[in-house]
Parts: C-alpha cells; sequence; structure tokens
C-alpha cells in the first residue's frame, strides 16, 4: 500500500484530490497547512508528496526544500499551483519537485501523473 | 758666495738656519780633531810595541840556532852520528832565515853590525872551521878539537847570547818609556776637550744674541711704530736696508704711511669738489619735484579713470552700472554735478548732487533742445548761464557754472545715452572735453555690454523658465561632463544635492550616484556612454533612486547638435514611479485574481470530470454537484466583488445619492440578517432618533450587511453582535462588534487590501473572496466617511464607520450645474467618433453638462462640418470609419488658420500622446475613459481659453464649480 501526503489549504481541493485517489486504491493522509505537513513529513514516511504551492505558514517550495534535506529517503513530490506560466514550473522543478501540476487540473490526469511517480 | 749671502739675509728663517748651521759646523770639526789625535796616538804606540817584540823574537831565535848549532857539532864529535851531522846543517839553514828575517826588520847600525858579524862567524865557521874539526873528530884527534875550540870558537855565540839579553832589558825599558808617553798625550787630549766645549758654549751664546740683536729689535721698533701710527701719531722712521721680511714690512709700511698721507689730502680736496656738486643737484632735485607733481596728478586722473572703466566693465547691473559711471566721471573730470540718462524706454538714469526736482524738469525737457542737438551733431556741447543762488555756494560774487553735454554714441551710430556735467566758476577746456568724450565711447562699449548681456540673461531666464514648467527633470551636459543646466524638476528629483546641479561635473554626480542609486552601475555607463556620445544600446532606461526616498526614474537622452556637430547632451530624468507602482500592483492583482478564480474552478472543473468520468453512488453524486453549485456560486460572487471593486476604483461606479436616515437603513439590515444564524443574537443600540446621510442608499447597506456576515462568519462559536449608531461630532459613527475569533494584530494593517485574508487555522473553513472589506473601504471613501477597526486576538473584533452628518442647505440655484439637455450653453463640441455606442455616450454626457453636441463619424464629413459651423471644441477618434486616419483631421484643421486655434481633444485606444502634442492638441484621453474626464477636460481649456482666443462661451454658462 503506497502512502501519500497531501498537502492543501482548500478544504474543497482536499475533497477531491482525497477521493479521487482513494477510489483508485491509495493511502492519502492530509495536512491544512505547511507547518501541519512538515510535522508528519518529519514523522512518518510517504512514497509522494502532493503539495500545494500557496500554503499559509511554509509555502510548497519551502516545503521541498526542507525535505531535501531530510536525511531519510527522499519521497516523489508532486506540485500544484494556481500559478500556470512556464517560469513558476522552471522554478519548482529546479528546486526539487518531481512533477508540476497547475489548477484546474483533471483528476484523471493526477491519477496518471500519481501513478507514473510511484510506479515508475 | 756672495749670491748665497744676499739669499740667507732675505728671509728671518734662512739666517737662522745658517746660525744654527755653522755651529753645528764648528762642532762637527771640533769632534773630528780630538777624535782623530787620539785614534793616531794609539795606532803608533801598538805598531811600536810590536816590532819591539818582534825584533826580539827574531834575535832570540838567532841565538838559539847559533847555540844549537855548536851543540850538534859537539854532539857529532861525541858520537860521530850522522843525524847530529845532518842536524848541524839543518840548524845552520834555520839560522840563515832568522838572520834573513832579522835583516829586513827595522835595524840600527849597532844591530845591523851584529847581524852582520854573527852571519859572518858561521859562514867563516862552516868553512873552515867545520871542516877541520870533523875531520879531527873522525880521526879522533881530540887535541886538534880543543885547539881549534880554544881559539874562541864560542866567542862569538857567547857574544850573540850575551847580546841578546842585553836587548831583551834594552826593549824592557823603551816599552816602559812608551808607556808613560802615551799617558802623558791622554791627559793632554781631556785638557784640549774641556777646552773645547767652552768655546763651543761660549759661541751657543753669541748665536742667540745676535737672534735676539738682528730679529727681536727691529721688530718691537716696527710695532711700536704702528701703534704710534693707528693712535694718529707723525712717525719718524728709521730706514732700514735689511733684506728680510721684517725689513720688507718695515719698508712697506712705511711706504703706506706715505701713501695714506698723501690721499688724506687728496681726499680733503675732493670732499670740496663734492659739497658744491651737492649744491648743485639740490637745485635739480627741487626742478625734479615739481616735475613729479605734475605726473602724479596726470597718474591719479588715469587711475580713476582706468578705475572707472574696469568697475564699469565689471558691473552687469544697470542701476549700479550707471551709479557708478556717473560717481566716477564727476570726480575725474572735477565738476560739481552730473547725470547719465539712458534713452531707453524707461529713460533709465543716476545722478549725482541733483535734486530730483532738476532730474525730473531735464527729463521732461530733454526732447526739446538737448537730444535733437546730440542726436544730429553727436558730439558734445557746453553751455554756459550765470549761476543760481544756490550753485554759487559761499560765493557772493556772481559766478558761471557751465554745463557739458555729452552724448554717448553706440556702435551703430546711435545715440544711447546722455550725460551731463555741470561746473560752476571754471568752464571745461578743449583737452578736458576731447578725454570726456573719448570716455563716452568707453561708456557706449559698456552700456551695449550691459544690454547684451541682459537680453542674454533675459533668454536663459525664459530658457530656465521653460525647462523649469517641464514636469521631467532635465540636465544638460556640454561635451566636458559639466552640467550646464538643471531645471527645478531635477533639483526636486535629488532632493537639491549640488552634485546634479549646474555647475558640478558629471564624475561628481556619478560618485553621488553610487550612493542614492540601485545597481549604479548600469546607470553609470549608460550617463558614460551618453556623455561620450557613444552608440548606446537603448536611448533610455529605468533607474531606481534609493535616497532620500524610492523613486523610479526613467532616464533618456538626447543627443544636442550645432552646425552639425555635437556640443551637448541633454539628459531627461522621468519620474515613473507612480506608473511603475501602478503597473507593479496590476500585474499583482492580475495574478491574485488568477489564483482566486482558479482554485474554484479546479473544484468545478475537477468534480465535473468525476461526475463524468467515473460510477458513482448517489450519495456522493449528490455531495460533488452539491459542492460544484457552491463553488460556482462563490466564483459569481468573486467576479461580482471584483467588478464591483474595479468600478468603484476606476470612479465608473456611479452613486445615486439623497439625503437618508441611516437609523432606518440600520434598521433594514438588522431586519435583513437576524434569523439567519440560530447561533447568534443581534443586538441593535441606539439613542439617535434621526441619523440623515446624504449618500447611495443601497451601497450604504452594503456597507453594513458585509460587517454584520463578517461579524457571524469569524465568530463560529456564535455569541452577541451588536450594532450600534451614535453621534461623535459632525459625523455618525456605527460600531459593529462580535465575540469571536478577533484579528491578529500583525494582519490589521492589511486588513482593507483586496486579496488580503488572515490566515489562520481557526479561520481555514470560512469561505470568502478577500475583497468584502476593500469594497466596504472604498464605498465609506466615497461617502467622504472613514471606517477603522480594533481587535483583540481570540476575544472578537469591533469595525467602526464614520460617515459625515447631513446639514440642510438653504438651496442655491447658481451653485450646481443644471443638468440639461438643452443645446448650447457651455459651449459647441463636435464629436468624430465612428463607434455609434461610443458615440452616444459622450453625447449624452457632454449634453448633460450643457455641451451642445454635433457629431461625424468619417474624416471628410467631419471636416465638412467644421468648417460649416466651426465648433468650440473637438472630439476626435483616431481610428474613424472605414480605417480613416484621425491624425489627417488634426492636420487640416491646423493648416487652416480660421480653425487652427480651436482645441482638439483626441480620444483613441492607442497611446501615441507625443505625437499628438507635436501637432498641436489640446488633450489625450486614453480609452477607456471615464465620460466625465472628457467633459471636465473640455470644460477646463475652454475656461482657460476665455478671453485669449475666439471662443465664445455664452455668458449664461453656469458655474459649476463646487
Amino acid at each position: 500500500m503506497n502512502r501519500i501526503l497531501l498537502a492543501e489549504d482548500e478544504a474543497v481541493l482536499r475533497m477531491l484530490i482525497s477521493d479521487t485517489l482513494e477510489d483508485e486504491g491509495y493511502e492519502i493522509e492530509v495536512a491544512c497547512d505547511g507547518e501541519e505537513a512538515w510535522g508528519m513529513i518529519q514523522a512518518d514516511a510517504y512514497d509522494l508528496l502532493i503539495l500545494d504551492y500557496m500554503m499559509p505558514k511554509l509555502t510548497g517550495l519551502e516545503l521541498i526544500g526542507r525535505v531535501r534535506e531530510l536525511d531519510s529517503p527522499l519521497p516523489k513530490m508532486l506540485m500544484l499551483s494556481a500559478k500556470s506560466q512556464q517560469a513558476e514550473q522552471d522554478r519548482v522543478l529546479a528546486a526539487g519537485a518531481d512533477a508540476f501540476m497547475s489548477k484546474p487540473f483533471s483528476p484523471n490526469e493526477l491519477v496518471k501523473k500519481v501513478k507514473e511517480l510511484i510506479h515508475g | 758666495m756672495d749670491k748665497w749671502k744676499l739669499y740667507a739675509r732675505k728671509s728671518i728663517g734662512r739666517r737662522l738656519y745658517v746660525l744654527i748651521l755653522r755651529y753645528f759646523a764648528f762642532f762637527a770639526l771640533g769632534a773630528a780633531v780630538l777624535l782623530g789625535t787620539n785614534y793616531y796616538t794609539l795606532q803608533t804606540y801598538q805598531k811600536e810595541m810590536g816590532e819591539q817584540q818582534h825584533k826580539q823574537d827574531t834575535l832570540e831565535s838567532m841565538a838559539t840556532h847559533a847555540n844549537q848549532i855548536i851543540f850538534r857539532a859537539r854532539g857529532y864529535y861525541s858520537f860521530l852520528t850522522q843525524f847530529e851531522y845532518d842536524e848541524i846543517f839543518k840548524e845552520k839553514d834555520r839560522l840563515d832565515a832568522a838572520i834573513e828575517e832579522y835583516d829586513n826588520l827595522n835595524l840600527n847600525a849597532e844591530e845591523h853590525e851584529l847581524s852582520d858579524s854573527v852571519e859572518k862567524f858561521f859562514d867563516n865557521y862552516f868553512a873552515t872551521i867545520i871542516p877541520r874539526t870533523t875531520a879531527f873528530a873522525r880521526n879522533n884527534d881530540m887535541e886538534g878539537l880543543r885547539t881549534i875550540s880554544s881559539s874562541g870558537v864560542a866567542d862569538e855565540v857567547n857574544r850573540l847570547l850575551k847580546y841578546t839579553e842585553e836587548y831583551k832589558l834594552k826593549s824592557q825599558q823603551a816599552l816602559k818609556q812608551q808607556n808613560n808617553e802615551l799617558i802623558r798625550k791622554s791627559i793632554l787630549l781631556n785638557v784640549g776637550l774641556l777646552v773645547y766645549t767652552a768655546g763651543l758654549l761660549a759661541l751657543a751664546i753669541w748665536s742667540i744674541s745676535r737672534i735676539s740683536k738682528e730679529i727681536g729689535r727691529p721688530l718691537s721698533r716696527l710695532a711700536h711704530n704702528a701703534d704710534r701710527l693707528a693712535q694718529g701719531e707723525t712717525v719718524r722712521w728709521d730706514r732700514t736696508d735689511s733684506e728680510d721680511e721684517i725689513g720688507r714690512l718695515s719698508r712697506s709700511f712705511e711706504e703706506m704711511v706715505v701713501q695714506l698721507q698723501s690721499k688724506e689730502d687728496m681726499l680733503v680736496v675732493q670732499n670740496e669738489e663734492l659739497s658744491a656738486q651737492q649744491d648743485e643737484l639740490q637745485m635739480q632735485q627741487e626742478e625734479l619735484q615739481g616735475a613729479l607733481e605734475r605726473m602724479e596728478e596726470n597718474e591719479r586722473y588715469l587711475k580713476v579713470r582706468n578705475e572707472l572703466i574696469g568697475t564699469i566693465a565689471n558691473t552687469l547691473d544697470r542701476r549700479l552700472l550707471l551709479k557708478r559711471i556717473v560717481e566716477n566721471t564727476v570726480r575725474l573730470s572735477r565738476s560739481e554735478k552730473g547725470m547719465i540718462l539712458l534713452l531707453n524706454k524707461e529713460r533709465d538714469y543716476s545722478a549725482f548732487g541733483i535734486s530730483d526736482g532738476v532730474i525730473a524738469r531735464f527729463r521732461s525737457h530733454l526732447d526739446d533742445f538737448v537730444l535733437p542737438r546730440l542726436r544730429q551733431t553727436k558730439e558734445p556741447f557746453l553751455i554756459t548761464r550765470k549761476a543760481q543762488k544756490g550753485e554759487s555756494g559761499l560765493h557772493e560774487d556772481p559766478c558761471n557754472v557751465t554745463e557739458l553735454f555729452i552724448p554717448i554714441v553706440r556702435t551703430s551710430g546711435e545715440v544711447a545715452a546722455v550725460m551731463v556735467l555741470s561746473r560752476t566758476g571754471t568752464s571745461f577746456s578743449g583737452t578736458e572735453e576731447q578725454e570726456l568724450a573719448g570716455l563716452a565711447k568707453q561708456l557706449a562699449l559698456s552700456l551695449e555690454k550691459l544690454e547684451m548681456h541682459e537680453e542674454t540673461e533675459r533668454q536663459r531666464q525664459l530658457t530656465q523658465n521653460m525647462l523649469n514648467t517641464i514636469h521631467e527633470g532635465v540636465q544638460l551636459l556640454d561635451m566636458e561632463g559639466r552640467i550646464l543646466q538643471a531645471n527645478m524638476q531635477m533639483h526636486e528629483l535629488m532632493a537639491g544635492a549640488e552634485a546634479a546641479a549646474e555647475g558640478s561635473t558629471l564624475d561628481r554626480y556619478l560618485v553621488h550616484l553610487e550612493e542614492h542609486v540601485e545597481n549604479a552601475g548600469n546607470l553609470k555607463a549608460f550617463l558614460q556612454n551618453a556623455a561620450d556620445g557613444r552608440a548606446l544600446p537603448a536611448s533610455s532606461m529605468v533607474y531606481r533612486l534609493t535616497k532620500p526616498e524610492s523613486r523610479v526614474v526613467q532616464i533618456y537622452c538626447e543627443t544636442l547638435q550645432l552646425h552639425g556637430e555635437r556640443f551637448g547632451v541633454l539628459l531627461v530624468h522621468r519620474d515613473i514611479t507612480h506608473e511603475y507602482e501602478v503597473d507593479q500592483m496590476k500585474s499583482e492583482f492580475v495574478s491574485t485574481v488568477s489564483h482566486e478564480l482558479r482554485t474554484p474552478l479546479a473544484s468545478v472543473l475537477g468534480f465535473a470530470e468525476l461526475l463524468l468520468t467515473r460510477e458513482l453512488k448517489p450519495e456522493r453524486q449528490r455531495k460533488y454537484l452539491t459542492t460544484i453549485h457552491e463553488e460556482a456560486k462563490r466564483l459569481t460572487s468573486l467576479i461580482n466583488d471584483f467588478l464591483d471593486l474595479q468600478r468603484m476604483e476606476s470612479g465608473k461606479q456611479t452613486y445615486d445619492r439623497k439625503k437618508i436616515d441611516l437609523l432606518a437603513l440600520l434598521s433594514s439590515v438588522v431586519e435583513l440578517t437576524s434569523g439567519q444564524s440560530s447561533r447568534h443574537r443581534l443586538l441593535f443600540e441606539t439613542e439617535v432618533g434621526q441619523a440623515p446621510v446624504y449618500g447611495d442608499p443601497d451601497k450604504l447597506k452594503q456597507i453594513f450587511l458585509n460587517l454584520v456576515s463578517n461579524a457571524v462568519k469569524y465568530s463560529p462559536e456564535g455569541g452577541d453582535i451588536k450594532l450600534s449608531l451614535s453621534r461623535e461630532g459632525t459625523a455618525w459613527r456605527v460600531d459593529v462588534s462580535d465575540h469571536g475569533l478577533g484579528i491578529p494584530a500583525d494582519a490589521l494593517p492589511n486588513l482593507f487590501s483586496k486579496f488580503y485574508r488572515v490566515d489562520n487555522t481557526d479561520r481555514r473553513q470560512i469561505g470568502g473572496t478577500g475583497l468584502g472589506l476593500s469594497i466596504v473601504k472604498e464605498i465609506v471613501h466615497v461617502h467622504d466617511g472613514d471606517i477603522h477597526v480594533s481587535s483583540e486576538y481570540g476575544k472578537g473584533s469591533t469595525f467602526t464607520v464614520t460617515l459625515p452628518i447631513y446639514e440642510e442647505q438653504p438651496p442655491q440655484p447658481t451653485d450646481r450645474p443644471v443638468p440639461s439637455r438643452r443645446a448650447g450653453t457651455a459651449g459647441k463640441v463636435l464629436v468624430v467618433e465612428d463607434d455609434r455606442h461610443l458615440q452616444e455616450m459622450l453625447m449624452e454626457e457632454l449634453q448633460q453638462r450643457g455641451f451642445q453636441v454635433f457629431v461625424s463619424t468619417g474624416v471628410e464629413e467631419a471636416i465638412q462640418q467644421i468648417a460649416a459651423e466651426p465648433p468650440d471644441a473637438v472630439v476626435l477618434d483616431l481610428m474613424l470609419e472605414g480605417g480613416q486616419d484621425g491624425w489627417s483631421v488634426i492636420e487640416r484643421m491646423k493648416q487652416d488658420p480660421d480653425l487652427r486655434s480651436i482645441p482638439i481633444f483626441i480620444s483613441s485606444a492607442f497611446e501615441e500622446k507625443d505625437r499628438a502634442h507635436r501637432l498641436g492638441a489640446a488633450g489625450y484621453l486614453v480609452k477607456p475613459y471615464a465620460p466625465h474626464h472628457l467633459s471636465d477636460t473640455i470644460r477646463r481649456t475652454l475656461r482657460e481659453a476665455l478671453g485669449k482666443g475666439p471662443i465664445l462661451v455664452p455668458a449664461s454658462e453656469p458655474n459649476d464649480e463646487k
């Protein structure tokens, strides 16, 4: 069973993403802001992190930075952002994210991407 | 020899040498004689001793050998051995040798005789006796032998022996005698030595006395004489023939004394001559003194004149120049009074010693006589008249006053000024007149210089004024990098920094920028390139000033050329801080809006996709549809809020303002909201009976509905929500307070900013657009009110709105514009616009503001209309019907002298303000714009043009200034 952490401050989107992925058989844990997510990442090991870019307290980008400094094996990271510019995407990928999706996104596309990331 | 003597006598030193040499010679001679004598005596003694000894030895040897012969002979007689026989002969040889040696010695007669007798005896002995005796012996004839022996053979030998003994005694005696002789000679020699030493001493004493006599005495005499001469006594001189230094010194001293005496006599004579010459010189000096005084007088005059010319040449102030000219000229010409008067429009003057009354009279009558004459002749002239009472001063006798009128003529020949000089008593001589005329030429040059300077200054001022009216900061640099000019805006932009101002240099300016500009390097490179005239990558750039306040400035440069040659660079600094900030805000805003829209869109699209692509249970389907519905509603209200705010901010929001009662309005808000939430209790408190305000009731209601719903939203646990109305000074105060979450202190300053939402876990579930409070603030401000918030985090918040109390004013019919569709009250306006919709909108706006409006849609139509009935203003779109170019309308209007002055206002979606201003457009509005901007602009322009141009504005135009 693959474990996924979803960090997203919008409740509706949390519901959308977790419902979608749970249907596919993944185990999803959720965090409502950056700091909460950081606490969970430190406490537990995840196969994939789905991070929102714009979150209170800690942004997705800052989270990526912190995760990369951890000693434990690096989880895959997928960044969701309301900013769609190419520059934004480049910056996120350069910071160490494995994939980038801009909002609004297709839940089916998301599933595809998650599968790619987890199963190679 | 005489030569040497002479040589020795010429020097004291040499004389001393001679004396000492003599002494040593005498000493050496004596010593040699004594030594020689001594030596000789001893030698003689030794020689004599030796000879005596030798003689004695030889003699003894002779005696011995003689004795041996006899002895050997007797031996042979006895023993008859051959050996004895041979020995006899051997002894004979030895004897002979001894005799010979003896004979060679220095012998006296007796000794010679002895030697001869011995020799004779033995010759005889061997010749006669030996053969006989030997024969006797061999024959053993003893008798024979005895006979022979007794015949005295041995006598001779005995005599020899005896003599030898005697001689020995004799020589011992002689030795003794010689010793005595030697001792006697020694004593004699010692006595000689004593005498000789005494002689030496005597010689030394004599030498010293000689030195003292020959050197000391003349020296002391000379010194004595010198002393006397020094004391001024007459010296009788003893001549000396001495050849040495003292002699020479003494002689030259003597000659000196003689010369001194003769020179003194000469001096006395010369002195007398000199005093005679001095008298003569005294006389000449007195003559020169007179000449010098005259020269100094002249010099003083020249000095004053030069001073005058110098000061006026450096004076560029008109009043000061005139004052200096008149004062100095009066002093120079020794006049009592004087005046100079310029023949310019103002007839500026300066006077010295003349009363105002006289000046006024002179000025008013100038054209009667003085000026025409001066203009005609361009030469000075004199007027002589009787002195008036006041002019003659303390003099009682009648005297004359001379007035000299001097024209100051320009190089062009025109009379520029008149100078009058007045003298009482003495007149002006011809020379003086000429001198003053010469001076007048100098003055004319100074006046021309002054005028040129004034003209340049005026031009400069004009340019500076023009520069100062520009909104951009302007700097003019010359090719050497000096800042020739900088306008007021430049000073303001640089906060008065001297490095950027006139008189500074580019280098100093660059150093200044180092500290005041962010990334100064780029700007410095730009400026350096601009100043060096190198090709610029771009003729403009943007930089950011950091001190004294942050400003964003766009700079562009233009190279200035004169006769095809570069002479400077014009730098224009445009403060685009506002544009920049607006731009920043715009893009930030767009990005935020995009983010805010994307989140609900993601939900809507996401759930819709799930519904479309997956098989879902009915509950989930319903849940998703509800969510889509909620999110779509959120999206809608977001868009509505956003548009509202946009409309308000751009001034497009229209407010239907009227007198309303705030109390009634609040009551309706309470009615509307109470009952929406079961957990909250809404309280409304007031002690006011009626609260009149002037405003748009719908918008005001929106304020309070928003505040109350926020209070409900942010107090999820429920509780009282209190609404209260009270009077505070000239305003109504409404407080909306809750007991909810409260607002963290650091969030308070941004609370009214667009899209600002407090990031806090407690609020995560609370939806909202983040625009509500911004809208509230906008509405409050439009109503001249204010809003602020106080909050304690965790305890609740209170929002306070104040609105001005409306006071009924007596009706002032002329004070407000009368909205009227009546045509032609404020002026005629032609609107050239092809978009029907815009046409109508503008028409309505302008008509409402009292303008008479015509419309046209194409170029030709517009031109015809303008020509047929010239309007007061034209509103022109640049893109007209069928792609026609609006610029041609301007161009054609500007070519027509009748239409040229009609102001044109461009209404376009393009930003081409520069071109429009070049062509002479009066205003430029970029679409979209609020229609009232257009009417305001036209109104302002027409009012400014009132009285200046041909624009006729009806007198009945209502004054619409508030």
